[in-house]
């Protein structure tokens, strides 16, 4: 059995395999990063919790994926973030970063502002991916109303966000920093699209920690029998 | 030397190597560069298993003649239990404001190995080379230095802290400013002071300073910080706000705001004019 480790996975496999059989886990998955300075912090903590029964999970994955009728699909787990973020230029953003040297898979299809690497990369054709996209609450129920969908129906699906990688062009925009921004000055999370301009995004609120992130992928266009992953998955604490 | 005490946490603190420039300009940009880095504050990484890394500085803001070299430090201090592995890695700024393909690589290098262990109790130093370009196409470059703590096992999400190294080009930067606004309002039983800065500049301002308000008789009834925090970018305009408790001797009558901003060497001066009334109400002056 191929042992995988620290992925972001989702597997389309043959029918007659259960979905995600081929993963394993091998790691209790606890990151915390943190900044600290007079009047201020940024730090966090991420685990990754199974939906299912809130327990540490080691991987986020997708199961129930049925190739050719599946669109979008909410992971089986989620990061609780336990996060302080009272500095005024601290901010906590996430991202992938498929074309690094050591993701795999790495992603080798075009880079411009119309394809990027964001996402889960095809394990068999690396230059397509399949979009990812993100949402933080402040509870483990009731923060998705309308369940998952196109970040960009943003009437309906207005709390998930696309994720961005760091390798697009675009990823320096003010903007997409807005955009890839989770957690905010005075721990404000980021709920929903819409408004301000980095580094005043709008559409953030103080949320007690911790808060949790959620993933839903689209899984329309996939293939059967054909793994999509990303163990490039970024938490980053950064001031400005 | 800078230093500063954070929540429990003494920064690190050094000073930039020494400069190489040519003999014409070495009074005046060493005076500069004395006042060219801020350490403000420490990064603390902390992984699960009682593992602490301590990383300075937290930003550094530096001036650069096109073609010269400087060498900038940080440092990572163990302040945990266990062996800590570091990898370190650079990336684009945010508000880089370079052009072409003048990418963070060609500008900012640091120096081997990118990858190290930090014993508990243990700093170790990382140098950075800061080359400007010659012909550097913008007059502010912006890269971020990444720390992450490696395990001996991959894990599902990628953590790290970044800190932004910012680099302003002789002769194309211009740091450059007015106040605004000064605007005091009553809150809550709380004096709050409000400061727009407009950057008038090619690069961003990280303003700080200070302000009184004063009675009519020119006495300062009350004293007030404004810490560093956000920069205000090119071409842009910021708010930035303070509030105290109410002053006991702000009693109904006339005064002045006085506030004397500053980023690096630039100086930003203003004062407003206002009436309190006898509910508390703030009035300010139309003319300042």
């Amino acid at each position: 059995m191929k042992r995988y480790s620290g992925l972001l996975v989702a597997g389309l496999l043959a029918t007659s395999l259960p979905v995600n059989a081929a993963f394993q886990s091998v790691q209790t998955d606890v990151k915390t990063a943190g900044v600290t300075l007079t009047g201020g912090s940024v730090s966090f903590t991420a685990t990754v919790k199974n939906k299912s029964n809130n327990q540490t999970a080691t991987s986020i994955t997708w199961t129930g994926v049925t190739p050719g009728s599946t669109a979008w699909a909410e992971a089986d787990q989620y990061i609780e973030m336990a996060s302080v973020v009272s500095l005024s230029n601290g901010f906590i953003r996430t991202y992938t970063d498929n074309t690094a040297t050591t993701a795999s898979p790495r992603y080798t299809g075009p880079n411009n502002s119309s394809a990027t690497p964001a996402g889960l990369v095809n394990g068999t054709n690396t230059t397509s991916v399949q979009p990812l996209a993100w949402s933080i609450q402040d509870a483990l129920t009731g923060g998705r109303p309308n369940g998952v969908g196109d970040p960009n129906n943003s009437t309906q699906y207005y709390y998930w966000f696309y994720y961005t990688d760091i390798a697009q062009v675009t990823f320096n925009n003010p903007t997409v920093q807005t955009y890839n921004t989770v957690v905010g000055p005075g721990n404000a999370i980021h709920f929903a699209q819409g408004g301000g301009s980095f580094p005043d995004p709008a559409q953030f609120g103080a949320a007690a920690s911790p808060n949790y992130m959620f993933f839903e992928a689209n899984f329309t266009g996939a293939l059967g029998g054909t793994q999509y992953q990303t163990n490039k998955l970024t938490l980053e604490a950064y001031t400005i | 030397m800078m230093h500063q005490r954070t929540n429990n946490i003494l920064l690190s603190s050094f000073a930039l190597g020494s400069p190489s420039f040519s003999g014409a300009l070495e009074g005046r940009l060493l005076r500069r560069l004395a006042k060219a880095l801020v350490f403000l504050f420490g990064i603390t990484w902390m992984a699960p298993t009682a593992r602490a890394l301590n990383v300075a500085p937290a930003w550094t803001e530096m001036w650069v003649q096109p073609g010269a070299e400087q060498v900038i430090r940080l440092t990572a201090t163990n302040e945990g239990t266990q062996n800590v592995k570091v990898s370190m890695s650079t990336k684009e700024g945010i508000g880089t404001q370079t052009g072409g393909d003048l990418t963070v690589d060609k500008w900012i290098t640091l120096k081997e190995p990118l990858e190290f262990v930090v014993k508990p109790g243990e700093t170790h130093e990382v140098k950075a080379v800061v080359k400007c370009p010659q012909d550097s196409p913008a007059p502010q470059l912006s890269a971020m230095v990444s720390f992450s703590s490696r395990g001996s096992k991959e894990s599902t999400v990628t953590s790290m802290i970044s800190l932004p190294v910012y680099a302003f080009v002789m002769g194309l930067a211009k740091a450059e400013g007015t106040i605004t606004e000064i605007m005091p309002f009553h809150l809550k039983d709380r004096l709050a002071v409000g400061m727009k800065v407009k950057n008038t500049g090619t690069i961003h301002l990280r303003v700080k300073g200070r302000g009184d308000v004063k009675d009519k008789k020119g006495t300062v009834i009350q004293h007030f910080e404004l810490p560093p925090s956000v920069p205000v970018f090119a071409s842009q305009e910021r708010g930035y706000g303070v509030q105290m408790d109410w002053p006991e001797a702000l009693k109904p009558g006339r005064y002045t705001i006085e506030a004397h901003l500053e980023a690096g060497d630039y100086k930003l001066e203003g004062v407003q004019g206002f009436v309190v009334k006898k509910n508390k109400e703030i009035v300010v002056d139309k003319k300042k």
